[in-house]
């Protein structure tokens, strides 16, 4: 009898954990994995990129959703503080979240390193789209946001409109892009201003400066980026804030409706708590300007 | 009788008043002035277009709730006027509830006939006010070392004019020498700042005339004049600022983070030029 109720309070609290882990590419589909080409499958698994998917209470739950995508300088993901945390504290704003663990530049079952991160975000974006009606939210208002090199993956998939998931069927007809993208400290420029670390990870460490050129997103933006809100400060020393400000003047000459906020202090951080009080703002800022980006949808 | 206590009512409303008004210079000290006897004009509510002299309005914080800091507020009209009340008093009762004395500055404007030059005018008047303020500090119990600006649009170049060019123009003696004219921080709401590309046009025809040279245009964009000694300053715009474009306040930041002055920015997506007290836009508003 008591083995009997062990088992079912554990059945109760798989089925109600606060987040679920999702396997979002359809089962040997992932592309560019050397295992899953090589069909030795049984003796190595390749590891599959992740959506832990946090929402709301139905009753507070809004139609719009934010996939997080964490930082680490390509080389690792700080997916806790950096994600489940936000994760947690959109939910109290009534919208849903799902953190995408993406697979890692460095990861040896690569086939082309710089592509993965890439191919894991856009396939999540059609996931979630694709499922949007389940957790009765909105394909159409489903947005990023990405903490440092997480931001850099945040304006690729923002700004490249290359489908790079090789899904077929009724994937193919599924947009790529968000529908708005929040930056936190996000590594942008791979030149002047650059995080070498998440460039070494991302393109090697003898990159052509064409290669730079094109990885350097503020040279990507156009007037179809979408509306984008950025925070950095301003003695960031990992991640320059000029990194901001270059991707801010690009939409501003292409006309895409955004936001800037540089504070003072706060070093290469921006999380629910802050020590310092004029960077708490930051999540009233944002709290109102994802607001204002829903009210838009409404109209 | 009736006339006694009509005066001393009169006396004691004059005492009382919210503001007080204050000369910045002292009687026959102002410099660049032909002498001219000028009317004050008021060409609608709350727009002024020409003054006699630089004149501060005093708004300060019950004694109880009063801080050290004290800020001049710098109203902002293209060079052409003073928007005195909007981006003037109403940023001074804000900062008041904050317990920051304020001070408006009515400044004269380069357009005034009576100037000897005129591009110089506006700074001679704000430097001086700056002294001014750090002689009475302690009169007001505020400190002559948390002096700040608060420049909206055209003010905003006034406010950068004044935290970067060290030259006192004001040629004030005596110890007035004492006081430096640099203002401990500086606060910009949709500043101009360019001269050049993306000049507000109308500000710099009334600073610097019609046909400006490429080196003063060079010399008055105030984010050329930006050095490691300049005051922390933060900095608020609107990205759909059809007026003066967000990138004037772009800039200058920019050269704040290549000479590692301290300071902020905030740009956010509407507002217009108009980011006041109380704004349309809820996101605005912070």
């Amino acid at each position: 009898m008591k083995k009997i109720l062990f088992l079912t309070i554990t059945f109760l609290f798989t089925q109600f954990p606060a987040q679920e882990k999702i396997l979002f590419w359809p089962k040997g589909e992932m592309p560019n994995s050397k295992i899953l080409k090589s069909k030795t499958q049984g003796k190595q698994e390749a590891k599959e990129a992740e959506l832990f998917a946090f929402l709301p209470p139905k009753a507070e739950r809004k139609k719009m959703s934010v996939i997080i995508i964490p930082g680490g300088g390509y080389s690792k993901l700080t997916y806790d503080e950096g994600a489940f945390q936000i994760a947690k504290w959109l939910n109290t704003l009534g919208i849903s979240a799902f953190v995408l663990n993406y697979r890692l530049p460095t990861s040896t079952d690569l086939i082309q390193k710089e592509t993965a991160p890439l191919q894991d975000i856009q396939a999540a974006l059609k996931y979630v789209r694709k499922n949007a009606d389940q957790w009765e939210i909105s394909p159409s208002s489903v947005g990023v946001i990405g903490t440092s090199a997480g931001g850099h993956l945040a304006t690729m998939v923002s700004n490249i409109s290359k489908d790079y998931t090789e899904l077929k069927g009724d994937w193919e007809t599924i947009s790529t892009i968000p529908d708005f993208a929040v930056l936190l400290c996000p590594v942008i420029d791979f030149g002047e201003f650059a995080h070498i670390g998440s460039r070494n990870s991302l393109l090697g460490e003898n990159v052509s400066s064409e290669k730079i050129n094109e990885y350097s997103m503020q040279n990507r933006v156009t007037e179809k980026t979408p509306p984008t809100a950025l925070f950095h400060a301003q003695n960031d020393t990992a991640v320059p804030a000029m990194n901001s400000i270059l991707y801010f003047e690009a939409m501003t000459k292409h006309q895409v409706r955004g936001a800037l906020f540089i504070f003072p202090e706060g070093g290469h951080r921006f999380s629910v708590t802050n020590k310092n009080e004029l960077n708490e703002n930051w999540k009233k800022l944002c709290a109102d300007w994802l607001k204002s980006i829903d009210n838009q949808n409404k109209k | 009788m009736k006339k006694i206590i009509l005066i001393v009512m009169i006396s004691i409303l004059n005492l009382l008043s919210a503001q007080q008004k204050i000369s910045v210079w002292e009687k026959g000290q102002m410099p660049n002035s032909k002498g001219l006897q000028l009317k004050i004009e008021e060409e609608k509510e709350g727009r002024i277009t020409q003054i006699q002299e630089a004149e501060l309005a005093a708004f300060l914080p019950a004694k109880e709730e009063r801080k050290k800091m004290a800020v001049i507020i710098i109203p902002g009209g293209g060079y052409h006027h003073l928007t005195y009340d909007l981006g003037g008093y109403s940023y001074a009762k804000w900062l008041n509830t904050l317990g920051i004395s304020a001070f408006v500055l009515n400044y004269r404007l380069p357009t005034s006939p009576d100037l000897k030059q005129k591009e110089i005018g506006p700074l001679q008047d704000i430097q001086a006010a700056v002294k001014y303020i750090r002689k009475h500090a302690q009169q007001w119990g505020i400190s002559p070392e948390q002096i700040g600006v608060l420049g909206t649009s055209a003010g905003g170049h006034l406010a950068a004019m004044v935290s970067n060019i060290s030259t006192d123009y004001t040629e004030l003696k005596g110890d007035w020498t004492h006081f430096s004219t640099i203002p401990d921080f500086a606060v910009l709401v949709s500043p101009v700042i360019d001269l050049g590309t993306f000049a507000h046009k109308g500000s710099r025809s009334n600073l610097l005339g019609e046909n400006a040279s490429e080196e003063k245009i060079k010399e008055f964009s105030v984010q050329n004049k930006v050095s490691a000694k300049t005051p922390p300053t933060i900095l608020f715009h609107a990205q759909n600022d059809p007026a003066v474009p967000v990138m004037n306040s772009i800039l200058y930041y920019q050269a704040m983070i290549k000479n590692k002055v301290k300071g902020a920015l905030f740009i956010f997506p509407e507002g217009e030029h108009n980011i006041g007290i109380s704004n349309k836009a809820a996101l605005t508003d912070n």
